[in-house]
């Protein structure tokens, strides 16, 4: 089934063209969820809510882009909105903590074991995970798309709706935020 | 430093070469069954709101909201007319130059 089919069935509500669409993009969905959230059981959640999303909205997909390029977008929104109301929960639980009225003690981040890094690097990657996460938004999406899922920087330019150039910028401040914040980590480990 | 320096660039070369993973086993099928569940739940909450409690509930808000604004409107026109009745009486004094010291005689 060509795209433009697949989009016109998906408006027609049809169950074999949404079935169709879960089984081409549900790996490339769930490998950039699981980027940005980098929690396995937490990913598929989101993932779901991307495709939940993706049946909503098909209505209001005209075509400008690529259908790819557009689940991208979805699949980036939701994963970052779940990372904000992660960290909004986690700094309530510690407010309560602090006056007294919390009776669960604050959740730490646990460490994130990507599955499909190597063994030998899994040490070091699970560091750069860490680091990864404390990025600004725009550079670790930027990040995530052209490392993991290795989107050159033209599609990344349309995903994110900016010009190569900024794309550019923002894998530089990326590394640069990067260099500094896996410093600190191993100056004070050392 | 140098060590450290290395050991940064062996951080930021992990993820080259990063294997793609699969979506977990059956995802399509969890994906399906929370979409029927959450259109059942959706359908449900609109059931409720038809229930005979909600729509005689509702109908019983009306009623007293309705009660209560004809009875604000009537006691309004009535302390209006009473504010006119008096103004009347009063031009009629005026009129007639009957003030206290009249009452009097």
């Amino acid at each position: 089934m060509i795209e433009s089919e697949l989009v016109i069935e998906l408006k027609n509500r049809s169950q074999h063209a949404f079935s169709v669409l879960v089984k081409t993009y549900q790996n490339m969905v769930f490998n950039t969820v699981l980027g940005i959230v980098q929690q396995f059981e937490e990913a598929e959640d989101v993932a779901q809510e991307v495709f939940i999303q993706v049946y909503q909205s098909i209505d209001g997909f005209r075509g400008d882009s690529k259908l790819s390029t557009w689940i991208y977008r979805i699949s980036i929104t939701k994963s970052l909105d779940f990372v904000r109301s992660k960290k909004a929960k986690k700094r309530f639980s510690l407010i309560t903590n602090i006056i007294g009225f919390g009776d669960k003690e604050p959740t730490t981040m646990a460490e994130f074991h990507h599955p499909g890094i190597s063994l030998d690097k899994k040490e070091a990657a699970v560091v750069l995970f860490k680091a990864i996460s404390k990025l600004p938004e725009n550079q670790k999406t930027a990040f995530i798309l052209i490392k993991t899922e290795g989107l050159n920087y033209d599609n990344v330019a349309q995903i994110l709706n900016i010009s190569v150039k900024a794309v550019e910028g923002l894998m530089h401040r990326a590394k640069e935020n990067l260099r500094k914040s896996l410093g600190d980590y191993y100056g004070n480990k050392n | 430093m140098k060590d450290i320096k290395k050991q940064i660039e062996i951080a930021l070369a992990s993820i080259e070469h990063i294997e793609k993973i699969n979506a977990p086993d059956f995802f399509e099928t969890r994906l399906l069954a929370r979409m029927q569940n959450e259109l059942i739940a959706e359908k449900n909450k609109f059931i409720q709101i038809k229930k005979p409690v909600w729509i005689i509930a509702s109908l019983c808000i009306l009623l007293f909201m309705n009660i209560y604004l004809v009875g604000s409107n009537k006691t309004k026109i009535v302390s209006k007319n009473r504010h006119e009745e008096s103004a009347t009486i009063q031009s009629f004094a005026n009129d007639y130059q009957l003030d206290e010291n009249t009452s009097n005689y």
